[in-house]
Order: C-alpha cells, then sequence, then structure tokens
C-alpha cells in the first residue's frame, strides 16, 4: 500500500506542476496546444523515469562531492535519447516543441527529483516516482493544452493518439445546439460554426499563466493543505 | 590526492557510459533522421511545383530547376527573410511565363494567431498565377497592390513578398539568394 501511494503521489497530492511548481517553462512554452503538450509530457516522462532509475542505481557509488555532475550527465543522456528519437520518428512534432525538449535537461521537476527523492531511495520506489511524476506531468500539461487550444483556437489536435484531424470543438457546439433546438421544435433558432470568437491570450504566454492558475486553485479547492 | 583521482575516475566513466550509449542512439536514428530531411524537401518541390517530376538542383539549397522529362517548366526557390518574430523560410516556384505556381512557407517563428496565417492557404493560395515581377501588398500599393495581407499582420506578409521578390532579384543578377534588406 505504501508503494502504491509512491505512484499516486505524484498524480494528485504533489503534482509537478500544481503543487511542486517546478520546472514551469516547459509546461508555459508546450501547451498551446493539445498534441504538443502530450508530445512534451511523453519525453518528460521518459527522461523522469529514466533518470530517477538510474540515478537510483549509482547512489551509492557516486561521492557527494560530485553528485550533480553525474546527475546531469545522467539526465542528459536521457534527453540527448528522447530527442533524437523524436526527430527520427516523429519529426513534426520535433519541429513543434523545438528547443524545449533539450532544454528538459536543466528541468527542475528532474533534476529536484534526482536530488531530493532517487538519490535516497530504492530502485523501485524512484521509478514508481518516476512513473507518478512523469503521469502527473503528462495529465497536467495536456489538459493545459486542451483549455489554452479550445480558448484560443476552437479546436482539439491530438495525432500523436490517432486522431488524424483536429476536433473542432467550436462547430461541434453550434451543431449539437441546432441539433437541439431542431428536435425540441424550435427550428429558427440557429448557431453559426463561427460563433466564437477565438480568444487570442490564451495561445500566447500570458494565456498559460491563467490556465494554470485557475487549475491550481481547483486542485487546492479538492486537496486543500492542513 | 587519492580523493581526487577517484573523483576523476567516477566523473570518467560516468562520461564514457553516456558517451557511448548516445553514439549507439545516434547510429540507430541517423537513417531516419536524414531520410525526412531529404523527404520532406522533395514533397515541399513537389507542392510548389505540381506538374513537374524531377528537380534539378542548380544552386545548393536554394535554387531548382523543375523538369517535366527533358522540358524545363520552370525554377523553385527556396529563400529565408527576416520575419516579425525570426527568419520566415519560403519555398516557392516560377513557371517560364514569369507566374508563381504556388507558395509555401516551411518554417517560421510568428506570433501564434497573427503572423502564423502568413503559413495558411488563406495567405499563400493568393499568390498562385500572380505575375512574379508584380507583386505586392495592397496595403503598401493601393494602385498596383494585388495581395490582402494577413489581418493585424502586416509585418510578417510583407516578410513574406519581401522574400520571394528578393530571391528573385538576387537569381536574376546572379547573386545567390540571400536575406533580403528591409527595403
Amino acid at each position: 500500500m505504501k508503494r502504491f501511494k509512491e505512484l499516486t503521489k505524484g498524480i494528485m497530492r504533489e503534482n509537478p506542476i500544481l503543487v511542486i511548481m517546478l520546472g514551469l517553462c516547459a509546461t508555459l512554452a508546450c501547451s498551446t496546444n493539445a498534441n504538443d503538450a502530450f508530445g512534451m509530457g511523453i519525453a518528460f516522462s521518459f527522461v523522469m523515469v529514466g533518470s530517477n532509475v538510474v540515478v537510483a542505481l549509482i547512489r551509492k557509488i557516486v561521492p557527494g562531492q560530485i553528485r550533480i555532475p553525474v546527475f546531469i550527465a545522467v539526465i542528459s543522456t536521457f534527453v540527448t535519447i528522447i530527442d533524437l528519437s523524436i526527430q527520427a520518428y516523429q519529426p513534426l512534432l520535433s519541429r513543434s516543441l523545438g528547443v524545449f525538449i533539450p532544454l528538459i535537461v536543466v528541468n527542475c521537476i528532474v533534476m529536484g527529483r534526482a536530488e531530493a527523492y532517487s538519490s535516497k531511495n530504492t530502485v523501485l520506489d524512484s521509478f514508481l516516482d518516476g512513473i507518478g511524476m512523469g503521469i502527473g506531468f503528462t495529465v497536467i500539461i495536456t489538459l493545459i493544452g486542451i483549455i489554452r487550444e479550445i480558448l484560443g483556437e476552437g479546436t482539439i489536435t491530438l495525432s500523436l493518439l490517432g486522431l488524424k484531424d483536429k476536433i473542432n470543438v467550436v462547430e461541434g457546439i453550434a451543431g449539437l445546439i441546432n441539433n437541439f433546438a431542431a428536435a425540441v421544435g424550435l427550428g429558427n433558432i440557429h448557431v453559426a460554426p463561427d460563433w466564437y470568437p477565438s480568444v487570442l491570450i490564451f495561445i500566447l504566454p500570458p494565456g498559460a499563466f491563467l490556465v494554470i492558475g485557475f487549475l491550481m486553485a481547483f486542485h487546492h479547492r479538492l486537496f486543500p493543505k492542513e | 590526492m587519492k580523493d581526487f583521482i577517484k573523483l576523476v575516475g567516477i566523473l570518467f566513466i560516468t562520461g564514457a557510459i553516456a558517451a557511448g550509449s548516445l553514439s549507439a542512439v545516434y547510429q540507430l536514428t541517423r537513417e531516419p533522421i536524414a531520410e525526412f530531411a531529404k523527404q520532406e524537401k522533395i514533397v515541399a518541390l513537389k507542392e510548389v511545383f505540381s506538374s513537374a517530376k524531377d528537380f534539378k538542383e542548380v544552386r545548393t539549397e536554394t535554387m531548382w530547376e523543375a523538369y517535366d522529362g527533358q522540358t524545363q517548366l520552370g525554377r523553385v526557390f527556396l529563400t529565408e527573410t527576416a520575419g516579425y518574430g525570426g527568419p520566415v523560410k519560403i519555398v516557392f516556384g516560377v513557371n517560364l511565363q514569369n507566374e508563381i505556381t504556388a507558395v509555401k512557407i516551411l518554417s517560421h517563428t510568428e506570433t501564434p494567431g497573427l503572423g502564423a496565417k502568413i503559413a495558411l492557404p488563406a495567405f499563400t493560395a493568393q499568390f498562385a498565377g500572380k505575375k512574379a515581377d508584380s507583386l505586392a501588398l495592397k496595403k503598401d500599393n493601393p494602385a498596383a497592390g494585388n495581395l490582402d495581407a494577413v489581418t493585424g499582420a502586416t509585418i510578417s506578409s510583407r516578410a513574406a513578398v519581401r522574400g520571394i521578390i528578393n530571391a528573385l532579384k538576387d537569381s536574376n543578377n546572379g547573386n545567390p539568394a540571400r536575406e533580403g534588406s528591409s527595403k
């Protein structure tokens, strides 16, 4: 049961974005649409799990004086592996995430977990911690991406999950209202497909702060601190 | 001193393992990465000059001659110009009648939602069929302009037009295509 907690704490109680609030740079920059955000989440999770496991493995061999450079070497190796793999197999994602994949090297959550958790805990616990942190990060950054994309452009893109076309939420809502109106005999009510004026600020950097702020408030309401 | 050697040794081993595993990954991914870069260029060339079958590179990375068998149909240019947020890479074709066949924005870093719209067909499709020496934004030249700028993104729109004009001018002067100056 305690093990299970190691896994779930990263998802909600100690969520890396909403509670630990480290490494927000990548969260802000890569959440302009759902697809980029999800891709960033996966890349981050890979690095998180890999570095946590390796750091836990070598925690007894590495002397304290040089642990930081060794951790950074471990992290940057995993980052370069995922960077090259994305370039090779998801070239379009690599194009839109650009420099933010290599920048995971200096992401404070990864470094923070290595220093604060996996350098003091067993391999299995560190692995579970990494998975939990990865899931927590991916879920929240994707949620931010979805909210920003809907408010800013009226669509949801998730080609990584096999959705070829964008989901046009704005048109979908208009269609629903029109169908409903027709069904209950209010045929003269008609909503134009482009009824929603995209709110540009949500895909610009300030929009990310707004969305994260509201999510943090919501999270705080669900999981109040003692 | 003994401590020092131990620390250096551990750092050395860490570096060696990291370098070793990375070179293995690099070997694995090198082919697909190079393949994609090549494919992407051919696709982009075809997209702006769909009637051509072959492209002969005349100038490295900036100019191709478009062929259908033995007959030359026109030329394709790849050019880079300064946009609002950074470099804008444009690929476009010109046929023998000196008309633009199509324009495609390959990459840019313009503002999302504003300048980024220069990459959408609503803007780029306007170029098709226009005489290459008559390109001008209506906003800049009310009398002879023939292109609508993207709303709220005049600088980005201007950059696209200027990039095309400069690439053509340079090719006619026999200079390699280069980034245009502000005029």
